[in-house]
Order: C-alpha cells, then structure tokens, then sequence
C-alpha cells in the first residue's frame, strides 16, 4: 500500500505556488459583489407546507376573480428603491433601543424607534466621485427634514447618529455639533453601488 | 437648499454598503481557495471555481445556513458539485477528442512542476468528490467524521472512497509509469 499523504503533500500545488495575487482575489470578490448587488432580495417569509400553499393560492385567485383584478406582469422597476434613514442613537444599550452593528467595522450603536429623516425629506441625491476610484453619495436634504435634523442633533451632542440605508446602518458618527444635513456620504462604494443608492432613495 | 456644511465628524466612518455576501466571501475565500485549487488543474481554474461557488451562493442567499461551520459545509459541497460538473463535461469533451489532454490548455511552470508528479497526475484521474475525501482527509487533515460533515456523507462512505482511492490512485501510477 501506498504512503499516500506523504506522496500527496511532496506534490502539494499549494508547496510551489504563491497562492492566488491580491489583484486575483479582489477581482473575484468585487464579481460576486457586484452579482449580489445586483440579485433581488429573496423573501424572508417562513415557507408553507405544500397543500396550505396549494389552499392559499386558490383562495387567491377566487379573490382576485371576484374582485376583478387585473394582473399585470413585468412591471418591476429596474431598481429597487433603497430605504435611506437618519436616527438618533445611543452608545450602550437602554429600553427601546436596538442594538445594530456599523458597517462591517467591529463597532455596534443602539438606535432609537424614531426615525428623524426618511426618503420623502431628501431634495436631492447625487454621485460624487471620491478617491482611488470609489464614489460617494451626496444627499441633500429638504428645508423641513434639515430642520427636523437640526432640532433633533441639537440636543444630542456627543453621542452618536445612525445613517441607515436598507435598514442597515452605514455610518454612526458621533454629533459634534447641531446638523443641518447629511452632506456627502463618502466611502468605499463602487460607482454602481452608489448610484444604485442614488436611483433608490429620492422619493417616488 | 440648506446651506449648513455637515460637520466633519458625519464623515468620520468609512462607509461601506456591502452586501451580506461579502462577510461570507472573506470568512471562507482562503479555505474555499485552497480546496479548489486541490481539486484543480490550474490555478486560474481554481479561481474560477471559487468564484462560480460563490456566484451560485449568491443567486440564492435564503438557502445558505447560519453558522460559520454550516457556511462551510454549504460551500464546500457546492464547489465540489460544481468541480463534478466540469469534470463530467471536460471527460465528454475527452471522449470525442482523445487527443484532448485533461490537463490545462497553458500550465504555468508551477503546473509543469506539478504534472510531473505522478501522484498528482494519478488525483486527476479520480472522481471529484472522491479526489475531495483524500484531500481532506491526506492534505487537510481532517477526521472522517470531519470529512463526512464537510461533504454530507456519511463516515463510512468516506472511509470507503479513501480505500477505493488509494487503490484506484495506485494503479494509476503503475499505469503511469508502464507508459513513460
């Protein structure tokens, strides 16, 4: 019999090779992001047993025929609008906030209910570019949702902001001072990401 | 238009929207990497099975399990059935091509090393899946049972296909060396 291991690990490819470049892996990594961005988010819902699925969807089609609905198919928009929130939020934990992580940074903020800037309080977006060929996201706001902002940072400086896109919060800057508008979310975001963002969170 | 600047300290954060799929790129590339480059005759066609791994991954996020060892397995199996695939289609290819080597179109001097040996040229000639139970199990060192769970068989299957391959890999290298 065969010393298999040893004559496998002598020819190991992995012994002779560098392993694949930085350059190789960043390639890679930005297809399957990219592939992501630009895939549908499935539904979360809880799957159904098979025969109630099979029930639901005949009591549907009596409702939709009895109300005289007409289907329409292919209507998708070409994007998805992107949810974009500013909230107030806490360092450490207190009744009724949420513990969420920032980003992808190793850092989590608590944020509050109360969302203080939404979509409809966006007057303009727009995408900026920003350095070694990442783009950032100018958001302007509306006079009442800049002045909504402004009230509410004014009493709540030095903790933290929580800038929300797609329920996910992007950015906690720590509030320095009363703030009139968002301004320019700059970053990492590729230029198909932030327009993406851009199409998403002005208002329809 | 309000003309209040944003303070600088809004800027603070490096802002990233990244898709969720991005922490499970980079908690499982270097493995992922490392196994298709075993299971593969090139470098570059090790990058490209990663990289259809994880572009299948992503075309149906909902059904990747949570838990980073779940995560594992998931992608593991997924990269060794897409690896299968090509294998079957390259041995159809061979078929009606006998001239068609199994090896890649233009090795680089680290695939020339590497066709040298007759053992790794005797893995090629292994199925797949059971190329993927000897390198586990012989390169990575894991146990049966590991390899099992990785694969989604049982330990007695593997057991069974690291008998079959030592077998299968050692008349291959007889075979090899009668031609050379």
């Amino acid at each position: 019999m065969i010393d298999l291991g040893a004559r496998l690990r002598a020819a190991d490819p992995l012994r002779f090779e560098a392993g694949p470049a930085p350059m190789s892996r960043a390639r890679v990594r930005a297809a399957v992001l990219g592939a992501a961005l630009t895939t549908t988010p499935p539904s979360r819902r809880p799957s159904m047993p098979p025969r109630l699925r099979a029930v639901a969807f005949a009591a549907l089609g009596v409702l939709a025929i009895a109300m005289g609905m007409r289907w329409r198919f292919g209507a998708a928009p070409a994007y998805a609008a992107v949810r974009f929130e500013v909230r107030l939020a806490e360092t450490g934990p207190g009744p009724g906030l949420r513990e969420a992580p920032v980003g992808l940074l190793p850092r989590v903020v608590h944020v509050h209910d109360d969302v203080v800037v939404t979509n409809d309080d966006i007057s303009d977006a727009r995408v900026v570019a920003s350095v070694s060929q990442a783009f950032g996201v100018e958001i302007r706001l509306t006079l009442d949702g800049s002045a909504r902002l402004r009230v509410a940072t004014r009493g709540h400086l030095g903790r933290p902001l929580a800038v929300m896109v797609d329920g996910l919060v992007v950015a906690a800057p720590t509030v320095r001072s009363e703030i009139g508008d968002v301004g320019l979310l700059t970053g990492t975001f590729t230029l198909a990401d932030a327009e993406r963002i851009v199409r998403g969170v002005l208002p329809r | 238009m309000d003309a209040v600047t944003t303070d600088a300290a809004v800027l603070e954060a490096r802002l990233t929207v990244e898709p969720p799929i991005a922490g499970l790129f980079d908690r499982h590339y270097e493995h992922l990497y490392r196994l298709a480059r075993r299971l593969s005759p090139s470098a570059d066609d090790a990058l490209d099975l990663v990289q259809d791994t994880f572009l299948r991954a992503t075309a149906a996020p909902a059904a990747i399990p949570s838990g980073a060892s779940s995560e594992a397995a998931y992608l593991v199996r997924m990269l060794v059935n897409l690896r299968k695939d090509q294998w079957r289609k390259a041995r159809v290819r061979a078929r009606h091509a006998a001239h068609v080597a199994a090896a890649p179109a233009t090795p680089g001097p680290c695939d020339q090393v590497i066709a040298r040996t007759d053992v790794w040229r005797a893995l090629d000639t292994l199925a797949p899946r059971r190329r993927a139970v000897v390198v586990l199990h012989e390169l990575e060192g894991l146990s049966a049972r590991e390899v099992a769970g990785l694969l989604g068989i049982t330990a007695v299957t593997v057991r069974w296909h690291l008998f079959r391959a030592r077998r299968e890999l050692a008349a291959a290298m007889r075979a090899d060396g009668r031609t050379r």
